[in-house]
């Protein structure tokens, strides 16, 4: 007896593919799931990447260039994906995160930089699924949409306010989309990640300010959470297994945001190395 | 290519297994991932019909007849599980309801009403996953729970104020569950259930404040079932701590007046 993520037949598009963090890993799960995987990202290098990873597991993968800074590209997206694959039935909009030099504190912050941090990490994600549920309401198809948000979203986002502000912009954004597309089959959900160990994030501690990595209270402890457990959870939300599921914030962060915030704690481990 | 929801090997408790409602469906989509079964409930009849539809799809499930409302019983869970089926990798807290006379408003609820309200949608929940986490940590076992608290927590609770209350208490206690076993391995998250289409809601009366035409989008067990499923497999290895609603968005509605749906407006 089994029970399967089926998309045998399905065609999710994934905005922000790069292999070594989530949207890569979502790649490779929903290829595993029978998916015909649009991989969408900026650079030429990494959809490649991808597609040869999703090929390699036996699946099947279209890869699309476009710079989600860009509103007039944003805008054409969908159409290029449905010339591209054909009609999609999910959408995961991952791309998205800090830049490492807009770490600091909100009033050294340009309006620039804010400017930018709210297009990739609030604005793209609007006009992507606004274009693709009218796309589905047209033509009486059901769709999933899966948006990442983050636990930056959850309380205090210090030296990095715009991102958090940006995300919770999105929760409360999808949370709006499952309740006015509800009518039409379409669901819609957040996943917020805590701490990723991706390749990207790695990159970016080199382009921050010696003075933001000092910022950091080295004593806090942070819990990691692998990409490949982001990108089950977005897999699942994604498929049909949660019909039941609209409207929703799931947080993948192997329990990092239920740190107790009035005073630290040793865990028992800690206790009993300290003897 | 496949990727499964796989929990071969695994033993699974279901406390609440009652065929027509969430804890049946779980039994079901559990036996489905391959788990073995132990079904609790309070009536030996109830589980029997469970059992039956877990072997008839091939599954297996033990029988554990407790009342939840009784602390001495409930004590009794693990242990007397350990002693008789073994070790168990996960759990799934189901039981609890509103019981048909506790509708009515807080000012009107009394001192015995409200305790066992308490009883039976919250404490036993304690006992049985601090004894299921306290033999995890013992033995070095790994452990998944999903607890089932309700929409009825979010906001408000008309007319079932204790209920929601306690339910909101299961989804705080799950969480510093979360916080304090991780180091052991050990995964806890609720999951909230909206207007869920059981036989028992199937059956039941309306109470009377309940706005006529306010009838909500129902969600089907088996979608409770799917999610607590989900939960309880390495798929969800990164999720602790968390309260996942399942409820076809009906928490989603917007509270400063009502909006018609555009097929309701003969837009669509």
């Amino acid at each position: 007896m089994t029970l399967e993520l089926d998309f045998t037949g399905k065609t999710i598009l994934v905005c922000g593919i790069h292999r070594g963090g989530m949207g890569g890993a979502t790649c490779r799960q929903l290829a595993r799931a029978g998916a015909t995987v649009v991989a969408l990202d900026n650079q030429q290098e990494y959809v490649d990447e991808i597609a040869e990873e999703v090929r390699a597991l036996g699946g099947t993968c279209h890869t699309m260039l476009a710079d989600l800074m860009d509103v007039a590209e944003c805008e054409k997206i969908i159409a290029r994906a449905h010339e591209l694959a054909g009609p999609i039935d999910g959408i995961a909009n991952i791309a998205g995160g800090t830049r490492g030099e807009e770490w600091m504190p909100l009033e050294e912050l340009t309006s620039d930089h804010f400017w930018k941090t709210m297009q990739l990490n609030f604005a793209y994600v609007f006009y992507l699924c606004r274009d693709i549920a009218a796309e589905w309401i047209r033509t009486g198809r059901q769709g999933a949409i899966v948006n990442i948000g983050s636990v930056s979203a959850k309380d205090a986002a210090p030296w990095h306010g715009p991102y958090g502000a940006g995300k919770s912009g999105i929760i409360a954004l999808t949370r709006t989309m499952a309740n006015e597309w509800h009518e039409f089959g379409i669901r819609a959900n957040s996943v917020s990640p805590g701490a990723v160990t991706s390749e990207r994030v790695a990159a970016k501690a080199q382009t921050m300010s010696q003075r933001a990595i000092d910022s950091r209270d080295s004593n806090d402890k942070v819990i990691f959470t692998a990409p490949e457990q982001l990108a089950n959870g977005i897999v699942f939300l994604l498929s049909d297994l949660a019909s039941g599921i609209s409207g929703q914030n799931l947080t993948i962060d192997s329990s990092l945001s239920t740190k107790f915030c009035a005073g630290a704690r040793r865990s028992r481990k800690e206790m009993e190395e300290l003897g | 290519m496949s990727l499964a929801v796989d929990l071969g090997g695994k033993t699974i408790l279901v406390c609440g297994v009652s065929k027509g409602g969430i804890g049946g469906a779980t039994c079901r989509q559990l036996a489905r991932a391959g788990a073995t079964i132990v079904a609790l409930d309070y009536d030996k009849a109830l589980i029997d019909e469970t059992i039956a539809e877990v072997e008839a799809l091939g599954g297996t499930a033990h029988s554990l007849v407790t009342d939840l409302y009784d602390v001495a019983q409930c004590e009794a869970v693990i242990p007397t599980i350990l002693e008789r089926f073994g070790d168990i990798d996960g759990i799934a807290n189901v039981a609890g309801g509103t019981r048909a006379d506790e509708w009515m408003p807080l000012d009107e609820t009394t001192t015995e009403s409200f305790n066992k309200s308490i009883q039976l949608n919250f404490a036993w929940l304690f006992y049985v996953c601090r004894d299921a986490a306290r033999r995890w940590i013992d033995s070095g076992r790994s452990g998944a729970i999903v607890n089932v608290s309700s929409v009825s927590s979010l906001a408000s609770a008309p007319w079932h104020g204790p209920y929601g209350a306690a339910k909101s208490a299961i989804t705080a206690l799950t969480r510093t569950m979360a916080n304090e076993w991780h180091e052991f391995g050990i995964r806890a998250n609720t999951v909230l259930p909206g207007a869920v289409l059981t036989e028992r809601v199937r059956s039941r009366m309306t109470p009377d404040n309940v706005v006529e035409g306010s009838e909500p989008n129902f969600t089907m067990p088996e979608e409770l079932a799917n999610a607590i499923t989900f939960l309880m497999c390495d798929l969800a290895s990164g999720i602790s701590g968390q309260a996942l609603t399942v409820d076809r968005s009906l928490s989603t509605k917007f509270c400063a007046g009502a909006r018609r749906s555009r097929k309701d407006m003969g837009e669509r």
